[in-house]
């Protein structure tokens, strides 16, 4: 049986947990943002410089 | 061992003051949705507390108490890998190449909640070569919690940075996780992180024979020094190694948490509000006590270990990074401005790491107490490494090797 499949047959995913996992998921992302952006303007600084 | 103690960092200038802010910020964000994820997925119905308590006994023995080393007992023994490349990839400057490793593992005690999954008896690595100039040393690089997909692994624990400073890199992953995963897991790492004391025990026992099956198979390719990095989790298994073995040139924990029982109570809501769990902390901590790395004194010279911290880290706090390095004895510690999520000025980290294996020597061969000196295979590689240098990112050089050099060959440890 495939992975999918098990997937959508039982219900092992909550909302609880798929909440948990889009906020994880979510605050990981905009927190790589940040820090291309910090990275970004410290470039530019040193350019500027 | 109980709570650990308060950190006292150093100070830090006021530019750097919302970095840490905003890591502190975005860490209470993740640590809210993995404690929802906790209570959906890891924790347990009450009905099985009892089995959990169980579960913990074989690895509370008062044998194990008074020689925890045993619990690792086959790091004596020599580690022998058979390897199969999976695919190539060339980059500037080298190739990755996408190995695997067969890996059957034998747990210590084979707890009702380990299953022997075929997934998990096999290392996926990735493995980034310098061709055709020769590499410095290589580092293993250890994912964190929950990572486990090569290029989430590249990113997280700065490969090309590693890459660029000299260094062959090698990310395995850890068990349980990326590739590893079992089928019945919902995410990666799922199986790893667990209330069950005998599943979380034999997973970082694996996790630990996995890394010394790697040191193995690279002993076997190449005398090149090798060194340990690690990142959360990672780290984690970076610092008990290092109280393990003799053979790594270098050990970096990063982020790395000392005390998981604190972590889970803390993850899952039960140590602030004092609800009531499978385990109390103080019974999480001798269940853990055999693998946590407080357990051990550093097996490694001091000066090649450097301990790094995130002031802002909400998800492994600055107590365990200030912990860790109290314990060993107080070797170079490095204190970012940013948080477990929020990794700040990489550059600047890998400058610092540069730096610090450049001053400390970690990628000269030492011989290591009771060692044989057995010199180079060949003139050629002796010139090679008589003449790697080492450049930082300020543009100082650093000559990595000042005279011949050795290769050594560690007798096994005759254990503690």
């Amino acid at each position: 049986m495939s992975r999918i499949t098990v997937l959508a047959s039982e219900p092992l995913v909550s909302l609880r947990t798929l909440t948990g996992a889009l906020i994880v998921v979510s605050t990981v992302m905009l927190a790589e943002l940040i820090v291309r952006l910090d990275e970004l303007f410290e470039q530019l600084g040193a350019r500027s410089r | 061992m109980g709570l650990l103690d308060a950190a006292l960092l150093p100070l830090e200038s006021w530019v750097d003051m919302p970095r840490t802010f905003l890591g502190d910020v975005f860490d209470r964000m993740a640590l809210r949705g993995v404690r929802f994820l906790m209570a959906g997925t890891i924790w347990p119905p009450q009905q099985t507390w009892d089995a959990i308590r169980a579960a913990a006994e074989p690895y509370t023995t008062t044998a194990l108490q008074r020689d925890p080393r045993a619990f690792f007992s086959f790091l004596d023994d020599p580690a022998v890998a058979r390897v199969r490349v999976a695919s190539r990839q060339r980059i500037s400057g080298g190739q990755i190449v996408r190995r695997v490793l067969d890996a059957p593992y034998e747990p210590f005690h084979r707890p009702a909640g380990w299953q022997r999954w075929a997934e998990n008896e096999q290392i996926p690595l990735e493995h980034w070569i310098h061709r055709p100039r020769t590499a410095t040393g290589t580092v293993i690089a250890l994912h964190g919690l929950g990572m486990g997909d090569g290029r989430v692994n590249a990113h997280g624990l700065m490969a090309q940075r590693w890459f660029d400073a000299g260094l062959d890199v090698v990310m395995p992953t850890l068990p349980l996780h990326g590739a590893r995963t079992p089928v019945s897991a919902r995410y990666s790492g799922e199986l790893f992180m667990s209330w069950d004391a005998g599943r979380l025990n034999e997973a970082i026992r694996q996790a630990i024979h996995d890394v010394h099956l790697v040191h193995g198979w690279l002993a076997t390719r190449s005398p090149m020094p090798v060194g340990v990095f690690g990142l959360s989790l990672g780290g984690y298994i970076t610092a008990l190694l290092s109280g393990l073995v003799q053979w790594p040139a270098f050990a970096i924990p990063m982020l790395a948490p000392v005390c998981i029982g604190s972590l889970a109570m803390q993850m899952s809501g039960a140590q602030p509000t004092g609800a009531p769990s499978p385990l109390s902390l103080i019974e999480l901590q001798r269940a853990h006590r055999i693998h946590s790395p407080l357990t051990y004194p550093l097996a490694i010279a001091r000066e090649r270990a450097l301990v790094i911290g995130g002031r802002g880290d909400r998800v492994v706090p600055p107590e365990h990074t200030h912990a860790l390095w109290t314990h060993w004895g107080k070797p170079s510690v490095h204190w970012f401005s940013g948080g477990h999520t929020v990794l700040f000025r990489r550059a600047r980290l890998m400058d610092h790491i540069r730096e610090h294996l450049a001053r400390s020597g970690s990628l000269r061969p030492a011989p290591a107490r009771g060692a044989r000196i057995v010199p180079f295979p060949s003139d050629a590689d002796a010139y090679r490494m008589e003449h790697a240098t080492l450049r930082t990112r300020r543009g100082k050089t650093v000559r990595l090797a000042e005279r011949h050099p050795a290769r050594t060959t560690a007798k096994a440890p005759a254990g503690r």
